[in-house]
C-alpha cells in the first residue's frame, strides 16, 4: 500500500512543514475577462459580463495559493485564463519570464508541460472510453516524450505513486471509485513533471474520508516535487487547512487577500467576515453563540456594473454609506501581506466579536 | 420572440428555395432530353427543336429556373406527358390519399409508442420492458412492404377481418362530399359515421404496415426518455407530495419525456406525409409515392420536380409546427 | 441563532410522543451483479419535534433509508422486511391509496439537488399547489393559490405572489431550495425527511436556507430527519445523530455526546478527517484507510474492521458481527455497534 493510503494513528505527532521560499512563479496583472451574454443580432450590441474584473495577484514558487468565493465569482475563469483555455480580454499573465497570454503554437504547447489542471468531477473529466493506463500515457504521446517502453515504465511509476496498482491500469474510469478516479486524474497531471498544478475543486465531489486521503496526498507530492498549487475551492474549511495564501473573490474582483491563518483569524472585509461566520462548525458547543451573519440577497452579476462598492447591496455595514455608494474601494495593503478592498475594513469583525462576547459569557 | 419568428420564417423560405434549385438543376443534368420524350423517338429534328422551344429548354438555366418557379407559384406545376395531365391535377388527386395514410400511420406509431413506452416503464417490470424492447427491434427491423404482405395474407386472406387492396372505401358506401379531400375527415364533417368507420377499416392495415418502423423507433426513444425522467429526483418529490403513480406519469414524466422526442417525431411525420412507394404499391393505394416512382421511370420530370418542392414545403411546415410545440411544452425554450 | 426549544433527548418518552418508529427495516437492491442490502435491519425512533441527523458517506445507505421511510424505493430496490410506523400506523401494510393520503400530509421529502428536484416544465405555483390541492379535496384553486403565495413568503422568496408564475430555471439554486421547503411544509407534516438539503449551495446561501428551514420547523414542531455528510451542519442543526456505515446505524447518540466523545471508531475517523482551524498548521489530516466495502460482499465480521484503526486484525472483529449495545456511563445513553465500544468509552473516563 502506498503512503497515500496509510493513515497515522489519530494521536500520532504531526510533522511541521517548512515555509515556502517566496519566489514569484506566476504574476497576474490587471486581468480582465468579459463574456457576452445574449446573442448579437441586427446591429444590437450584446451585453458584456465582466467575469474577471482587473485582478492582480502573484503566486510564489512552492506555495498553495487559494482562490475562494461563491459560484459566479470568477475563480474558475481566472484559472482558465492562466491555463490559456480562455483568452483574457485584457491584462497580462506572467509565468516566470514569459507572457502566457502572448504564447502561440509550439511555445504554447511547451508552456503546457509546466502547468496541468485537475477538475472537480473525475468521472466527468476523464474519457470514459479510455483505460486508466491510456489516460495517463496520453500526455506523453501528445508531447512525444520517450519511446513505448519508457512511456510504459513512466506510467507504471506514476500509477504506483498515486496509489493505483498498475495491474488495474486496464480498467476504465467507471471501474474506479470517485477517490481512485481523482488519483488517476492526478496521475495524468503529474506524468509530465509539471511545476504547477491548477486544482479546480479537486476534493469537492469526494466523501470526507476520501477527501482527507486526497488532500494528504496532494501535500505529499507538493513536498516531494516542489509543486506550486493554485487551489480553487468553495469549502472554506478545506481552504483554511490547505492553502498558504488566499484571495477572496466577489463578483470577479479580489476583495481580500492574505496568508491563510491571518485571513481566517482577522478577516477585514465584511464579505470575508460573513463567509467565515456562515461556515457550519463541527462543534455543537460553539453553536448558539449568536455570531453567524446571514447575508441577505444573492450574488447577482449586475452588481459588477454598479457604481461604488460591488458588495454594498448585501453589505451588513456599508449599505447606506455615501463612500460605499460612490467610490469603488481599491485593494490596499492594510498590514504586510494583508490586502483588502473596503472603505471600512475590520468594522464588521469588531461588531461580531462584541456581540458574541455579550451572547456567550465565558 | 418576434425576432425569432421572423428569422425562423426567413430560414424556412431559404430552405424551400434551396430545394427548388436542387430539384431544378438535378433534373437538368440528368441524361435524356425531356422534349424527345414528348415528341417520341421518330420525330424529326425540327419537331424536336420546336418542342424544346415550347418547353423553354433553349433558354439559359437561370431563365429556365425563373420561368419555372414563377409558373409554379401561379399554379402552373408543369405538364405530365406520361399521364397527359397537368401535374397540379395529378397532385390534387393523389396527395390527399398519401397524407391521410401518413397521418394515420403516424397516429398509430405515436399512440402505440406512448402506450407501450408507458407499459415498459410504469411499474418497472423487467418482463414487460423486455417485451416492448423486442417489439421495438421487430418494428425497426421489418421491411414495411414485407410487413404489408404478411398483414394482407393473415388479416385479409386467412382471417378476412380486414379488406384487401385496391379501395379506400367500400363500393356499397356513398363517399362523403369532398371538402378536404381526406375521406375520414370529410366523413366526419358530413357526420357520416358509417363512412368514417369503413374508411378507417380500409386504412388500418396499410397504416400499421407503414407505421411499424416509426413506431419501433419512437418507442425506443420514448422508453429511454421515460426511464431517464423517472430517475430524476423531481419525480420522487412529486410522489412525496402524495401524488399517485398515474398522475405523476401523466402530469410530469410524460411531458418531460416528450421534449427530446419532438424533433424526431416531426421528421418522421413529415416523411410519412410524403407517401410510401412500396406500401402504396402493395395495397394499391392511390397515393403520391407510387406516382413519383412511375414518373421517375418514365423520366416525367415535371412530376418529380413538383414532388421535391412539395416535400420540402411539408418538411419546413412540420418543422415550424415542432418549433411552436417546443415553445408550448418547454418553458426553457420560450425565452 | 439562538435555540429556544430545549432538546428533548434522553427524556423518557411516552409512546404518543413518537412520530416515526423504524423497526428491523431491511432494503435490498437486486441487480445482475448481486444483492445489495443498502439498509440492513435498522431500528430507530423519531420523537415529535426532534431534529435527527443521519450521517454517512456515499453508499452508506442513507438515501435508501430516506426513500424506504417514504415507501418510495423503486425496483430493482425493495423493502424486504421490517416496519415503518408513522404516528403508530405501519406504512408497509398500507395500500397505495392510503399511502398517497399520508405522503405529503403527515410526512414529506426535501431533496438534495435543487436543480433537478423540481419539474422543469411546470410553474413554481403549480408545483406548490399540487400538494395542497391533493390533500385538501374541494379547496378552491384560488384559495390554494393564496396558500402557495403565503408559503413562498414564509420561505422568504421576495415578491412571492408574482413568482408563482415563474419556472424553476428562472430561480437561483438557493431560491429553488426554498421552493422545495415550501412544498415540504405545505400541509404542515409531522415529519420531514431532508436528504442533503444544502449540499449544492454556496456557504452564504446555505446559511440563509438553513436559517429559514430551522425557523419554520421549530415554529410548527415538525420533526426532521436531516441526512447529510456535512458534520458542521449536523453540529449546528441536530439534537441527535445517527452514523451510518454499510447499511447499518453504527452509532446513535445526542449531538453533544457524539462530538465530545465518538463511541464508534468510524465516527471518530469521520470527525478527525474534517480539517479544523486548529490544525491549520499543516499537519497531516487523519484519513480512513481504504474504501467502503461493497454491500454485495460484506466482510464476515464487523463491516468496518478492514479500515478500523482500533480493531483491524482483531480475531473478534474479524469473525463476529457486533450487535448494538447501550453504552456510556452517562444518563443520555448511546447506542454503539462495536466490539470495542465499552472498552473505548471506559478508557476515556
Amino acid at each position: 500500500m502506498s503512503n497515500f493510503e496509510t493513515s497515522p494513528h489519530p494521536d500520532a505527532p504531526q510533522k511541521a512543514r517548512k515555509p515556502p521560499a517566496p519566489q514569484k512563479l506566476v504574476g497576474i496583472e490587471n486581468l480582465v475577462k468579459e463574456f457576452s451574454i445574449g446573442k448579437e443580432s441586427f446591429g444590437r450590441k450584446p451585453t458584456m459580463l465582466r467575469a474577471v474584473d482587473n485582478v492582480s495577484l502573484e503566486i510564489n514558487s512552492g506555495e498553495t495559493f487559494g482562490l475562494v468565493g461563491e459560484s459566479g465569482c470568477g475563480k474558475t475563469t481566472i484559472a482558465r485564463c492562466l491555463m490559456r483555455l480562455a483568452i483574457p480580454s485584457s491584462g497580462r499573465i506572467m509565468f516566470r519570464d514569459t507572457d502566457v497570454t502572448a504564447l502561440k503554437g509550439k511555445e504554447l504547447r511547451r508552456f503546457r508541460l509546466h502547468m496541468q489542471m485537475v477538475f472537480q468531477d473525475p468521472h466527468a473529466s476523464l474519457d470514459s472510453r479510455m483505460t486508466a493506463r491510456q489516460i495517463v500515457e496520453e500526455p506523453l504521446t501528445i508531447h512525444d516524450i520517450g519511446d513505448r517502453k519508457e512511456r510504459r515504465e513512466k506510467v507504471d511509476e506514476i500509477l504506483t505513486l498515486v496509489g493505483i496498482d498498475p495491474s488495474q491500469g486496464n480498467r476504465k474510469p467507471h471501474g474506479f471509485s470517485g477517490g481512485q478516479a481523482q488519483r488517476i486524474a492526478l496521475a495524468r497531471a503529474l506524468v509530465l513533471n509539471p511545476d504547477m498544478l491548477v486544482l479546480d475543486e479537486p476534493v469537492s465531489a469526494l466523501d470526507v474520508s476520501i477527501q482527507a486521503q486526497v488532500l494528504n496526498f496532494l501535500r505529499d507530492i507538493q513536498d516531494r516535487f516542489s509543486l506550486t498549487y493554485l487551489f480553487i475551492v468553495h469549502d472554506l474549511v478545506v481552504a483554511e487547512y490547505f492553502c498558504d495564501r488566499i484571495a477572496v473573490l466577489y463578483l470577479g474582483a479580489v476583495v481580500e487577500m492574505a496568508e491563510s491563518h491571518v485571513l481566517f483569524r482577522e478577516p477585514l472585509h465584511p464579505y470575508t467576515v460573513s463567509l467565515v461566520s456562515a461556515v457550519p462548525v463541527p462543534d455543537p458547543e460553539s453553536r448558539g453563540r449568536g455570531s453567524r451573519i446571514v447575508l441577505s440577497g444573492e450574488v447577482s452579476p449586475s452588481g459588477a456594473q454598479m457604481s461604488g462598492c460591488r458588495f454594498r447591496t448585501r453589505c451588513p455595514i456599508g449599505r447606506n454609506r455615501e463612500n460605499c455608494r460612490d467610490i469603488s474601494p481599491k485593494l490596499v495593503e492594510k498590514s504586510p501581506g494583508h490586502w483588502v478592498a473596503c472603505h471600512f475594513p475590520g468594522e464588521l469583525e469588531h461588531a461580531v466579536t462584541a456581540a458574541s462576547n455579550i451572547a456567550s459569557p465565558p | 420572440m418576434m425576432q425569432a419568428v421572423v428569422s425562423r420564417l426567413f430560414g424556412s423560405l431559404v430552405a424551400v428555395f434551396g430545394a427548388s434549385i436542387i430539384a431544378f438543376l438535378f433534373l437538368r443534368v440528368l441524361p435524356g432530353n425531356p422534349a424527345r420524350l414528348v415528341v417520341g423517338p421518330l420525330a424529326s429534328e425540327e419537331a424536336l427543336q420546336a418542342q424544346m422551344e415550347r418547353m423553354g429548354l433553349h433558354l439559359s438555366l437561370p431563365d429556365q429556373y425563373w420561368r419555372y418557379i414563377t409558373g409554379f407559384l401561379q399554379g402552373d406545376w408543369g405538364f405530365s406527358y406520361g399521364a397527359g395531365q397537368p401535374v397540379l391535377v395529378q397532385f390534387a388527386n393523389r396527395l390527399p390519399a398519401s397524407i391521410e395514410l401518413g397521418f394515420y400511420a403516424f397516429l398509430f406509431a405515436f399512440l402505440a409508442a406512448v402506450v407501450l413506452g408507458l407499459a415498459a416503464t410504469y411499474r418497472r417490470r423487467p418482463a414487460v420492458d423486455a417485451a416492448v424492447r423486442a417489439l421495438s427491434v421487430f418494428g425497426m427491423g421489418m421491411p414495411p412492404f414485407w410487413l404489408a404482405l404478411i398483414l394482407l395474407v393473415v388479416f385479409h386472406e386467412a382471417l378476412g377481418i380486414f379488406p384487401g387492396p385496391g379501395l379506400q372505401l367500400s363500393r356499397s358506401i356513398e363517399p362523403p362530399p369532398v371538402v378536404t379531400g381526406f375521406i375520414t375527415f370529410d366523413a366526419l364533417i358530413a357526420g357520416d359515421l358509417t363512412a368514417f368507420a369503413d374508411a378507417i377499416h380500409y386504412l388500418f392495415l396499410p397504416a400499421v404496415a407503414l407505421g411499424m418502423l416509426p413506431f419501433g423507433y419512437l418507442v425506443r426513444l420514448l422508453r429511454a426518455n421515460l426511464l431517464d425522467v423517472t430517475n430524476e429526483p423531481f419525480i420522487l418529490v412529486v410522489r412525496s407530495k402524495g401524488i399517485g403513480l398515474w398522475k405523476t406519469f401523466s402530469r410530469h414524466a410524460l411531458p418531460n419525456a416528450f421534449i427530446p422526442t419532438l424533433t424526431a417525431s416531426g421528421m418522421i411525420f413529415a416523411q410519412l406525409l410524403g407517401g410510401s412507394v412500396l406500401v402504396e404499391k402493395v395495397f394499391n393505394w392511390p397515393g403520391i409515392g407510387s406516382l413519383v416512382v412511375d414518373s421517375i421511370l418514365r423520366k416525367d420530370f415535371a412530376v418529380v420536380q413538383a414532388f421535391i418542392i412539395v416535400s420540402a414545403v411539408i418538411y419546413v411546415f412540420v418543422n415550424a409546427i415542432v418549433d411552436v410545440l417546443y415553445g408550448i411544452i418547454d418553458p426553457r425554450i420560450r425565452n | 441563532m439562538n435555540r429556544s426549544r430545549p432538546t428533548s433527548s434522553g427524556q423518557p418518552s411516552a409512546e404518543t410522543d413518537i412520530v416515526l418508529s423504524v423497526k428491523n427495516l431491511r432494503t435490498e437492491f437486486h441487480t445482475s451483479e448481486g444483492i445489495f442490502p443498502a439498509v440492513r435491519n435498522v431500528d430507530f425512533n423519531v420523537r415529535r419535534g426532534m431534529q435527527l441527523g443521519i450521517v454517512g458517506e456515499s453508499g452508506s445507505g442513507k438515501s435508501a433509508l430516506a426513500l424506504s421511510i417514504l415507501g418510495l424505493v423503486r425496483p430493482p430496490g425493495r423493502i424486504v422486511s421490517g416496519e415503518v410506523l408513522l404516528n403508530g400506523r405501519d406504512l408497509r401494510s398500507m395500500d397505495e391509496k392510503s399511502l398517497s393520503r399520508v405522503r405529503g400530509k403527515e410526512m414529506s421529502l426535501i431533496f438534495q439537488d435543487p436543480m433537478t428536484a423540481l419539474d422543469p416544465v411546470k410553474t413554481i405555483g403549480t408545483q406548490i399547489m399540487e400538494g395542497i390541492l391533493h390533500h385538501n379535496r374541494g379547496l378552491a384553486r384560488s384559495d390554494a393559490r393564496k396558500r402557495a403565495a403565503q408559503l413562498l413568503d414564509d420561505v422568504e422568496v421576495p415578491q412571492a405572489a408574482q413568482r408563482l408564475e415563474s419556472y424553476p430555471h428562472q430561480f437561483s439554486g438557493g431560491m429553488r431550495q426554498r421552493v422545495m421547503i415550501a412544498i415540504a411544509i405545505a400541509n404542515e407534516p409531522d415529519l420531514i425527511v431532508a436528504d442533503e438539503p444544502t449540499t449544492a449551495l454556496d456557504v452564504t446561501t446555505q446559511a440563509q436556507v438553513l436559517d429559514v428551514f430551522e425557523r419554520l420547523v421549530q415554529s410548527t414542531g415538525t420533526a426532521v430527519i436531516l441526512i447529510t455528510h456535512n458534520l458542521g451542519i449536523v453540529a449546528e442543526f441536530c439534537d441527535e445523530v445517527q452514523v451510518m456505515y454499510a447499511g447499518r446505524i453504527v452509532e446513535s447518540a445526542s449531538t453533544k455526546e457524539i462530538f465530545r466523545l465518538p463511541g464508534h471508531p468510524y465516527t471518530e475517523s469521520l470527525l478527525k478527517s474534517v480539517p479544523r482551524p486548529e490544525e491549520a498548521q499543516r499537519g497531516k489530516l487523519f484519513s480512513v484507510a481504504g474504501f467502503p466495502p461493497s454491500l454485495a460482499h460484506l466482510p464476515r465480521g464487523c463491516s468496518f474492521e478492514p479500515r478500523c484503526f482500533a480493531g483491524k486484525g482483531l480475531a473478534l472483529c474479524r469473525s463476529e458481527r457486533p450487535s448494538p449495545s447501550w453504552t456510556g456511563p452517562n444518563e443520555n445513553g448511546r447506542l454503539v455497534e462495536c466490539h470495542l465500544a465499552s472498552q473505548r468509552l471506559e478508557d476515556d473516563r
